[in-house]
This record gives structure tokens, sequence and C-alpha cells, in this order.
């Protein structure tokens, strides 16, 4: 489904420039749970915003279900993203002046989907991960477990098919964070292709393949027998 | 996509901003627009005569390349000359101008007036005055006709019909008798002609009809088509030897055609007794319009660039979940548009309850016609195009542009290159507020400069009686008038002139030293005044004498002012005693027995006039309209009333109509007071909405720096270290502002004041004062925040990493 080729990213400040991404290659196949580990300032989130399109690289390509995306343009590169991409972050990133409704049902009003299409949509996300009751609440009313079922619910409310998450667990606490991997856990058993980029082993275990990331280069890769 | 939808809700929480940004607008929008209304209604002036070709002819004379004398004025005898012999001209008109007031009556009713003028048939076809009632054709042309104005039928016939009604004129020497034959509508407040009756120009004795001996009349003439009004002028001097007086035959006579409309707005000159605009002030209005929607402008601005900062996060994840870069630009646009043109609403509304007022308060109505035009609406919709692309293009742009990735990972738009222009911004705001605060401080001073200078305690107690008409005897009844006046009260002085203190005396005759060459004639004022005159008004005496009854008949004896006597070129001043003058209408020489300090005869807008006084009876003919009457102590109803039991016993056939001197000065300065007024009130608006935006940024900036001020805390900083750290830059961006307003404030204020002839200077300490003033302001408006934030634990300001 995805497949990297050779992809590098040069970051130039004033005086030095940073490579945090050196030749890069990667194959990802529908349905797997890949899970990129490594230390701080490795470029695991610099890998994660290229897939999820948020970046282009310096050098290389990036296949999209052999769709060459590494070329398009920044409104080709929104209107693909659109529907196809879902993203969980660490800090949540919802927004504040809307309501949980209104942050889940965002995806949609880009995608032009009618009014009364979008209310049942989230209506039934909202209940699958249970938090109907808090619909009409504001994120910071939310604890930080409630927050981040909100943005998976965000992440999935278009029915994609790729979900990319960036540490979903680490301003969780044990227990919701462990319902945080459940969820996409059972995403991917329902057939999402799921990346996550995380600090802890525990996360990295629900994946089927984890790759480890230094400097910039992919220097081992295991599989997980689950 | 819905965007209203989106703007709202992406709005709703932060009602605040929006509220404060929308006022700032409305408030700003609202006193542009009444200014370019004001300014529209005096740029309007007679354009309803709708005609290119229409001029008025205004006397140049000249002394070799020096202009010496400057009036709006010809002579009689200017139009029918010019007019057979000068080719492109298609018509001409005369209107009289040196009327003085007459009483009007008929059967009913008495009044005094003053709004008449003698004028020709060629008035109804050169001017657009419609008549209403009586014959389109015709008019004026026999004698003793008069057509009169729609407010003044009512006035003296009510609703019955006035033509063919006899309307009796008399002055204190004639009585003339006159028919309606025409109404015309009242001329409209943007005329810079106001008659209430034309009296036909053949009533005018034969002999008087074309002299050119007084500069009594308007001229005005339309050309033909396609001619250029310069040949007229040229054409003019050569023919003008011909026909020059005798006495001013050394000088240039010149004429210079003004086009109509532009006739109000050019400075007063002598014998012009219309209000004129002032074109100075307007471009100064005109400015500060701008100016203030410049600053509702930049405030919003401000207020939106600080709001997309903190609203980056917001729009980051709009893009990254499918916001194309179009829609955030298009979403940041619209909701820029909704925010000026609610605001424009309101500032429509503001316009509409204020309106009245300020018309109230100005004296006349100058705007109700303007909102009926399309240039009004194009105004309005242009004001909030303008205000749309200027406060919301930029704010949009850059959240266009932000980098999806830059705002997931958190990095905040941390621009040295935002701060610059939020920092501009307030400098500019302060430069305009400088620039009004000090500007009304100037016109204050001004104003009660000319006040000051120009009351006494003396004027207190001077009432102004106006001259009575016509009767037999009158010279005899006028003088036991006075008589009877001083006998019953603690009156001091009685005395009759052709002119008081704020009164422009005008009447120009040619005078020069006895036995000079002809050559030196000039022309000078002659105050016609009695023996009792100089006593009330004491202007200082420089040296001689005034007039007294111990020297007996002093019919050829005159006084000079200073002016007067720098004019003949005698110095020192004493040496004008005992000179002589010949007069151009008399054939005894003048001897010169005194010389008074210069004085204020108008108001300190005009310069130090030469002036003569002589006694009334020497020449007979210059009217004496003015009767001042001088007591010991303050006038009162009770005096009031039995002077006017007496007048009217003399003269029961006149009106009595008064005023006092003090009463008459202050109202002179009105208008400046009332700029005065648009001045401060701009001024508070201007710091008001200054101070709006700058709160709203310290409250962005503060927040952003909580920070920087947590760990500083930590690190052992003092309270009055961070005070002075986070007030630094408003200090800095203050002292900016002031020198940059300095030199601007200094340049419009000196313009404004050159059109006085006497005027204060601007002084140093009105900037130093306004700078503290401005600082004053600037630190109370952010006090409050910064002690905030000063006072907060860093232990709370830390944690949230």
């Amino acid at each position: 489904m995805i497949k990297i080729e050779n992809v590098s990213k040069y970051f130039n400040t004033e005086d030095i420039q940073t490579k945090a991404l050196n030749e890069v290659n990667l194959s990802i196949s529908k349905g797997e749970f890949v899970a990129i580990m490594g230390p701080s300032g490795c470029g695991k989130s610099t890998l994660l915003n290229l897939l999820g399109t948020l970046d282009l690289p310096t050098f290389g390509k990036y296949y999209f279900e052999n769709k060459e995306i590494s070329t398009m343009k920044e409104d080709q590169l929104t209107d693909f993203r659109k529907g196809n991409i879902g993203f969980v972050f660490q800090n949540f990133n919802l927004i504040n002046e809307l309501t949980v409704f209104e942050n889940i049902e965002l995806p949609l009003v880009y995608l032009d989907v009618k009014s009364s299409i979008r209310k049942q949509k989230v209506n039934e996300v909202l209940g699958k991960l249970n938090i109907l009751h808090r619909s009409n609440h504001y994120p910071q009313q939310l604890s930080g477990g409630q927050q981040q079922r909100v943005a998976i619910a965000r992440a999935i409310i278009t029915d994609c098919n790729l979900i990319l998450a960036d540490e979903p667990t680490g301003n969780l606490d044990s227990s919701n964070g462990q319902e945080v991997m459940e969820l996409l856990m059972q995403l991917n058993m329902q057939g999402k292709t799921i990346v996550i980029v995380t600090h802890s082993n525990r996360d990295a275990n629900y994946a089927h393949r984890i790759i480890h990331l230094f400097d910039g280069k992919i220097i081992t890769e295991k599989y997980n027998n689950i | 996509m819905n965007y209203i939808s989106q703007i709202i809700k992406s709005n709703r929480n932060k009602k605040r901003f929006l509220v404060i940004n929308i006022l700032g607008l409305s408030i700003c929008f609202s006193a542009a627009l009444l200014i370019l209304m004001f300014i529209t209604f005096e740029l309007s002036y007679d354009r309803f005569h709708d005609d290119e070709r229409v001029y008025r002819v205004e006397s140049r004379l000249y002394e070799g390349d020096i202009l010496s004398d400057n009036w709006a004025t010809t002579t009689f005898g200017h139009g029918s000359v010019m007019s057979e012999e000068i080719p492109g001209i298609e018509s001409f008109v005369r209107i009289t101008t040196q009327n003085n007031e007459q009483v009007v009556s008929n059967d009913v009713n008495k009044f005094f007036e003053r709004s008449y003028c003698y004028t020709e048939p060629s008035f109804f076809e050169i001017f657009n005055f419609p008549m209403i009632k009586g014959n389109n054709k015709d008019q004026l042309k026999k004698p003793f006709t008069v057509v009169i104005s729609e407010s003044t039928a009512r006035k003296y016939f009510g609703n019955s019909d006035p033509l063919g009604e006899v309307l009796t004129f008399r002055t204190s020497k004639s009585e003339q008798n006159f028919e309606v034959t025409g109404v015309i509508a009242d001329m409209p407040l943007n005329s810079h002609i106001h008659f209430d009756f034309l009296l036909s120009y053949s009533s005018i004795p034969k002999s008087q009809q074309d002299i050119w001996y007084i500069h009594g009349v308007y001229t005005y003439v339309k050309l033909k088509s396609g001619q250029d009004p310069h040949n007229i002028e040229n054409a003019f001097r050569s023919i003008s030897s011909k026909y020059k007086t005798a006495e001013l035959k050394f000088k240039d006579w010149r004429v210079e055609l003004i086009p109509l409309k532009d006739i109000h707005l050019i400075p007063q000159k002598s014998y012009e007794k219309e209000k004129k605009g002032n074109i100075t002030a307007i471009y100064i209005l005109l400015v500060m319009a701008v100016a203030l929607l410049i600053i509702a402008w930049m405030n919003s601005f401000n207020l939106t660039v600080a709001r997309s900062l903190e609203r980056s996060k917001e729009f980051g994840v709009r893009k990254v979940f499918g916001a194309s870069r179009k829609q955030i630009l298009f979403m940041g646009l619209l909701e820029s548009a909704i925010i000026n043109t609610v605001a424009a609403i309101i500032g429509l509304g503001w316009l509409e309850i204020f309106f009245p007022v300020v018309v109230n308060w100005a004296g006349y109505d100058f705007g109700l016609d303007s909102i009926r035009q399309p240039l009004f609406w194009i105004i309005v919709f242009s004001i909030i195009s303008v205000g749309t692309l200027i406060t919301g293009f930029y704010p949009s742009y850059r959240l266009m542009i932000l980098k999806t990735s830059d705002v997931i990972k958190g990095n905040l738009i941390h621009t040295q290159k935002g701060n610059i222009i939020r920092n501009s911004l307030i400098v500019i705001q302060f430069v305009a507020s400088f620039v009004l605060i000090s500007g009304t401080i100037i016109i204050i001073r001004q104003v009660n400069f000319m006040q000051e200078e120009t009351a006494s305690a003396s004027k207190s107690k001077i009432l102004i009686v106006k001259y009575p008409s016509y009767v037999n005897d009158l010279q005899v009844k006028i003088e036991s008038f006075k008589n009877q006046l001083k006998k019953d009260f603690s009156i001091r002085h009685v005395s009759v002139s052709g002119a008081v203190p704020g009164i422009e005396v005008a009447n120009f005759f040619g005078n020069r030293p006895f036995g000079s060459d002809p050559s030196e004639v000039k022309l000078i004022q002659m105050f016609a005044i009695d023996k009792e005159y100089l006593s009330i008004y004491f202007p200082e005496l420089i040296c001689g004498r005034i007039f007294s009854d111990e020297y007996g008949d002093e019919l050829n004896n005159v006084v000079l002012n200073e002016e007067a006597v720098s004019m003949f070129g005698f110095a020192p001043k004493e040496n004008a005693l005992g000179k002589q003058l010949t007069m151009e209408v008399l054939n005894e020489p003048l001897n010169i027995v005194g010389v008074v300090k210069n004085f204020y005869q108008q108001s300190l807008a005009v310069p130090y006039k030469p002036i003569i006084f002589f006694l009334k009876e020497r020449v007979p003919f210059i009217a004496t309209p003015y009767i001042s009457i001088q007591s010991e102590k303050n006038l009162d109803v009770n005096m009031l009333e039995n002077i006017e039991k007496i007048y009217m016993e003399y003269f029961p056939t006149s009106l009595f109509s008064y005023y006092f001197l003090d009463d008459f000065y202050n109202s002179q300065y009105k208008e400046d007071r009332n700029f005065g007024l648009i001045f401060a009130g701009s001024a508070i608006l201007a710091v008001f909405v200054a101070c709006m935006g700058l709160w709203i940024i310290t409250l962005f900036s503060t927040l952003s720096r909580v920070k920087e001020i947590g760990i500083r805390k930590v690190l052992g900083a003092s309270k009055m270290t961070l005070f002075i750290l986070l007030t630094k830059e408003l200090f800095f961006l203050t002292i900016i502002a002031s020198c940059l307003g300095i030199p601007v404030s200094i340049f419009l204020m000196n313009s404004w004041l050159s059109q006085y002839a006497f005027h204060t200077s601007i002084s140093f300490w009105v900037y130093i004062g306004t700078f503290l003033l401005l600082i004053l302001i600037a630190l109370v408006t952010v006090v409050n925040q910064i002690l905030i934030t000063i006072r907060l634990k860093p232990m709370n300001v830390l944690k949230n990493e």
C-alpha cells in the first residue's frame, strides 16, 4: 500500500543543515500494524509526517497505492489526504473552540458531506467509543483519556484506510493508554492499516512489525508473533 | 461548505475580542463618515448652478508688481464696459453689496432686514434660482420691483399671495416702496449668496448705476463656450486705463475671474459679507477622517493578527483534516468582511443617533441630503471593502501558508517579524493620537488667546443699538436722545459711529499727504465717528489728542491709527501730528491731530488695517448705523427696557434692535471654538481606540511571555525589574511616536494658525505635555495586566510543559 524509496529529509536553518531522514526505504502492506521506535531526535515524527503527506521529502519518492505523492502540490496533497488518512496526536490537537461533536465532524465538513449524514455518522462513532454523553462538551472539560478517544473518533470518521498515530499514549496514564491501544488494535482487525510512533515497548508489542530508527536511518526491523 | 457556521463556531468563545474589534471599527467609521459628509457639503457650494462658464469678477489693484488692493467686488461700471468691449462674455449680472440694514414693512409687519440686494434681470439667467411664483421672464426690469424668497413671503404675508403687494424700505435717510413681482425658493444653504429680497437694479438712480467710483457690486460674468477666463483678464488690463478714476490712476487696475464653485472656499476678503468656508480646514479635516479610518483599520489588523497567532493551531488542525489553502484564505476574508460590514452598520447607527446633535451644535444642517446620494453609499461600500482587505488579507494569508507539520509539532509562530508589524502599528496609532491631542491644545490656546485679547472689562458695559430709520429732523432728535439717556441713568457716554468693534469699517477712500504727488494716493478705511466715540473705546493714544468739545468745531481734524501713520510713511509717529491729508471727496485738507495705538477692529484673523477717524458731519453720506451706549455698571434688564422705551418715544417708526458687545465678540469665535471641539472629540476618539488596541495587544503579548516571566522569577528577578522589562517597549514606542508626531503637528498647526493675523506660537511645552499624557494613558491601560502577570507564581506557569 505504501512504498518509500530512498527518502531523505533535510531541515535548513541559517547555518546548519539537519539530516532528519537519510535514504530511508520502507514498504507497508495493507492491513499491517507497524510501530516505529527510536530515541528522541531520530526522525520518527518526521517519517510519520511524510507518511501523512504533511510534509514532502527533500529527495526520494513516496508511493501510496502506486500513486506518486512526492511530486504533488499542496492543494493536491490536501485533496488526497482528505478521506484517505486519519491522524492521532500525542497532545490530541483538538480545537478548543469547538465541541466534541464539532471536532469529530470536521473532516466530513471538508468533504462536503451533508449535515444530516454527518450527524448520523458522528453519533454512531460517539456511541462506539462510549463518549456520546460528552457530545456537547468542550475538549477542556474532558479528561486526557476521553480527549484521545475524541481524537481517534475524528481519525476514523471518514472511514479511511490508513491511520497514523504519533505517541498516542504519551500523555495518558497506563490504563487509559491500554484502552487506546486496544482500540487501535480493533481498528486494525477491521482492516485498517495502522502506523504508530512510540517510545513504549508495551505499545509497540501490539504491532505486527517494529521498525527501529536511529539518526535518520532504519537500523532494525522485527516481526512480532502475535 | 457552510463557512458562516464555521466562522461563528470559531469565534463563539472569544466574543470579547470580536466585540472590541467591531466597536472600535464602528466608532471610527461613523466619525470619519461624519467628517466626510461635512467636507462634501462644503465642497458642494454653488454646484447647483451647474455651470462651468460662470465667474465672479474680482478687483486686483497693483502698484507695479505688488498687489495693493484685493477685493471681491468691482465698481458699478465694470460689468457693462467689460461686456461691451471684451469679446467672449455672453452675459453679466451685478449684485450690490454695500447694503446697510433697512427697516422693511408692509401694513402688518416690520423687520430689520439685511439680506437684500439690487440686481439685474440677467440674475435669473446666470444663476439657477427658480421662480416659484410670478413670471419666469422679465423679472426686475421695471424699477421699484422686488422678488422675495419663499420664507420672506410667509414672514410678511402669511399664506396670502404676495404678488402685487407693496413693501416699504426705510433707511435713516430715505423711504422707498417696492412692488412684489415674484417669489423664489429660499436660496439653499450651500450657496455663497443668500438674499431674501432682490430689488431691481433699475431702481438705483441712473447716474449711479455705472459709476467707476465705488467698488460696491459683485459682478458675475457668463463666458461663451470655450472661452478662457485669462483672456478676459488680460483684455481688461488693456482697457482699464480708460476707466480708472482720477484718484487711483496710478494703480494698475486688473481683475481676476474666480469660478463660481471655488468662491466659497477661498479666504475672506474685504467687502465680503458671506460666511466663508476654509479650504485649509477642509484639508485638515480630510486628513483627520482618513487618519481615523487608518487607526481603526490598524487596530482591527492588530487584533486579527494577534488572534490569528492564537488560532494557528486551530487552522493547522483544519488543514490536516482537509481544509484547502483556498478555503482557509476564504474563511479568513469572509470573517473579516462580516466584521467590517457589521461594524459599518453599527457605525451608521451611531451616525443616526449623533447627527442631529452635531447639526444642532454646528448651527446648520450639512448632511441630510448626502444620504440620498449614490456617492455616499459608494463611499460606505469602499470603506467596507478596503477595511476587509486590510484587516483580513494578511492574517488569513499567514494562516494559509502555515506549514501543517510545524503546527502539529507545536512550533508556534514566534515571529520577530510579527512583532515589528505590531509595534509599527502601535507607533502609527500613537502618532495620530499625539497629533490630535497636541493639536487640540494648540487650538484651545489660540481661541483663548483671541478671546482674551478682545475681551475687556469695559466691553461688558457697552450696549450697541441700531441707528433709527428716516424721520424728520433725525439729527436733532438723535442729539436729544443722547442727552436724555445721559440724564436718566448711569450712562457715561453715548456715541454714534460708522462701525463698532467687531464690524469691518470698510469705507475705503483715497487719501494722500497734502501736497504730495497724486501717485501716492492710498486707499484707507474711513471711520465716521462723533466726539465721544474715542472716549468710549479708549484705544491708547500714542501722541496728540482725541476729539473734544474744547476745540470747538473739529470738522477738518482727523485721528489716525498707527497702521495708517506707517502707511503714509510718517516716522517717527509724532511727525504725523500737524500734517495734512488730501481726501478724494473733500476740497479742504484734513489735519492730523492724534495717533491711536493699533487695535483689533475685527477678529484676530484679520491683521491691523490703516484707519482714519473723522467726524461724521464732514462726510455725511457715509452711514453711521451704530449707537454705542456705555454705562457705569453692568447693564440689566431694567435699564434695557428703559432705554428701549426712550428710543421708541423718539423714533416711533423705527425698530429697536440691540446687542451686547461682549456677546458679539463671543460669537465671533464660535467657528474656531467649534473647530477646536472637533479636534478634541477626535483626539478622545483616537486615544480611546488606540488604547483598546493597546490593551488587547498587551494581553496577547503578556500571555506569550508568561513562561519567560516565570523563568526570570525563578532566577531571581524582582517585581520592579519585571515591570520595567514589560513596559520598556511601550515607553520606547511612545517616544518614537512623539518624535514622529512633532513635525507632523508643527506642519499642520502652523498652516492652521497662519490664517490668523495674530496668533500664539507653538510652545514646546505643548509637546512635552502631550508626550507625558500619552505615556500616562498608555501605562494606565496596561498596568493592570502587567501587574497580574508579574504576580503569577512561577510554579503555576512552568508546570504546563
